[in-house]
């Protein structure tokens, strides 16, 4: 089979950046600043962002570009038995797919409703009510929402059609879908701050608490926050990078890639957090119970707060709800085809199968899986599957990999190798956060998950539920990466 | 616009804002000027 590469340097920069942006820069770092001590927070964020989120950008790009393969052949080449790793982080980043394809149908339709402003007075009841028609039995899966499950057809059909020819047409389609979500970013950050109150909201988010720094769980949270929003540990970076031509930085092009994502991530805190003072000033309470309140934050600031404040921007709330669900379903889209191309590339590598059956094949499965997340009580199971991959599964991945790299392949040749590619040269402090300071953090941020786990359910949902769609997938994903790496492909044959 | 935001904001925090802008957007600028005209 041809080997893929990008039509340019731009193009992979674009789509690392693509994947990297998500629904999480907007919802969730402002969030996490706000609660982890405002202005504050950003000192150990960028810590956080030069000591491990960078580190790990090279490593993925680093091995990915070294092995001219996908995750898992990656892994492989690194020594004996390493291709499950692969196998694992991949076998993540589809979990996360199957429930991002139903928030992409939920911004599908939420684009719709733009248009007549749908959900009126009552974002929340619209929301829940309404929209989700969300059940409180856990065991509702079998009434199936018509819209959403139209909408994820709609999400999983643009996400194959993206990926269509590989690093070809990925290549081509971040030209739009990035600079477009940066675009309506820019308008709502304008329209954010110059609303009356904004700045109330502005001086939470930036006025910082120094006593903060003080407490170990902020510079957890900083670290986790990096780490989670740059999309490394899923193989995409790995993936993405092994279309890279042969003669390729890699150091800067990681630079460009975090820098640019976790700009992204302060930008959208203008908008979120000017926002959201309005929504205060406008409702006549105070900022803190706005920013305290779930609707600051993932999916009750997207389909909740937000909606409500588009609504009272008069004759310009159409166009405000419309560009907002724009942009959420544009950043949403490139993270949710870069992770399907990562499953992809790992097959093609390993089985040398065709590129449009392996898509489709994803394709289907990550539909059906993702069928119980269009019911009554899917919205549950997609919380518990979220939780559950983000604080087991990512970290996991990331810490591996640490060790991997660290301990078995080396640090040092990798960065002889990424040095002898690239603009500029990383030192010896990339091998010390590859083997020290990444890998304890993130098994810090394990053991006080398990810990927490351990005393009380995630979210107080019943422990039978919380185990069949977090335990059970934690646990399966290593056994079925060891059974793929068992099995006999193309280059084992 | 801006102006009134910035008087309503405290010195430590203008201060903080700035500093990450230049390091993340500064950090950008000066990335893409090292970066070498030439392709992937």
């Amino acid at each position: 089979m041809e080997k893929e590469y990008w039509p340019s340097r731009v193009s992979f920069i674009f789509a690392a950046i693509g994947s990297a942006i998500g629904l999480g820069n907007v919802w969730r770092f402002p969030y996490i600043c706000y609660k982890y001590g405002g202005g504050a927070f950003l000192i150990p964020f960028l810590v956080a962002l030069f000591t491990a989120g960078i580190p790990l950008m090279i490593l993925e790009m680093g091995i990915g570009h070294k092995m001219s393969a996908s995750a898992p052949t990656a892994f492989a080449g690194t020594g004996r038995r390493k291709e499950w790793l692969g196998w694992l982080a991949v076998g993540v980043g589809f979990m996360i797919v199957t429930y991002y394809g139903v928030i992409m149908s939920w911004c599908v339709n939420y684009l719709g409703f733009s248009f007549n402003l749908s959900w009126g007075t009552d974002a929340q009841g619209f929301f829940h009510n309404e929209f989700l028609n969300r059940s409180t039995n856990f065991k509702d899966v079998f009434c199936i929402s018509p819209k959403i499950l139209l909408g994820l057809a709609i999400s999983w059909t643009l996400i194959i059609l993206c990926i269509w020819k590989g690093a070809k047409t990925v290549g081509k389609v971040v030209y739009l879908t990035v600079p477009l979500p940066w675009i309506c970013l820019v308008i709502f950050v304008i329209r954010g701050v110059s609303l009356p109150g904004a700045e109330a909201g502005i001086a939470y988010y930036l006025t910082p608490n120094f006593e903060a720094l003080k407490d170990s769980a902020v510079w957890l949270a900083a670290y986790t926050q990096v780490f989670f929003s740059l999309s490394v540990g899923f193989g995409v970076m790995i993936a993405y990078a092994s279309f890279l031509p042969r003669r390729s930085d890699i150091v800067n092009n990681a630079f460009i890639v975090s820098l640019a994502n976790c700009g992204t991530s302060f930008l959208g805190g203008f908008a979120v957090f000017g926002t959201l003072g309005y929504y205060a000033n406008q409702t006549g309470v105070e900022v803190t119970e706005v920013l305290g309140s779930a609707q600051a934050v993932g999916f009750g600031l997207a389909f909740i707060a937000y909606p409500s404040i588009i609504g009272t921007l008069g004759k310009a709330a159409v166009f405000f709800g419309v560009v907002f669900f724009i942009m959420l379903l544009t950043l949403a889209i490139d993270s949710a085809f870069s992770l399907v191309e990562a499953v992809a590339a790992g097959f093609m590598d390993k089985y040398n199968a065709n590129r449009l059956k392996v898509n489709f094949s994803v394709g289907i499965v990550g539909f059906i899986l993702a069928i119980i997340f269009t019911t009554r009580a899917g919205y549950y199971w997609l919380d518990i599957v979220d939780h559950f991959m983000n604080s087991f599964g990512l970290a996991i991945v990331g810490l591996l990999e640490c060790i991997v790299i660290g301990y078995f392949y080396g640090t040092k040749v990798l960065r002889d190798y990424v040095n002898s590619k690239s603009e500029f040269a990383i030192g010896r402090w990339w091998d010390v956060m590859i083997m020290f300071v990444t890998p304890i953090v993130l098994a810090i941020s394990v053991a006080l998950e398990i810990k927490e786990r351990i005393f009380a359910s995630y979210e107080g949902y019943p422990r039978w539920a919380e185990f069949t769609a977090g335990w059970a997938i934690v646990i399966a994903l290593p056994v079925i990466a060891i059974l793929l790496m068992r099995s006999k492909g193309r280059s084992t044959a | 616009m801006l102006t009134s935001i910035l008087l309503k904001l405290p010195a430590s925090a203008i201060a903080l804002g700035i500093v990450t802008g230049v390091i993340l957007y500064g950090g950008i600028v000066v990335c893409l000027v090292i970066a070498k005209k030439r392709e992937p």
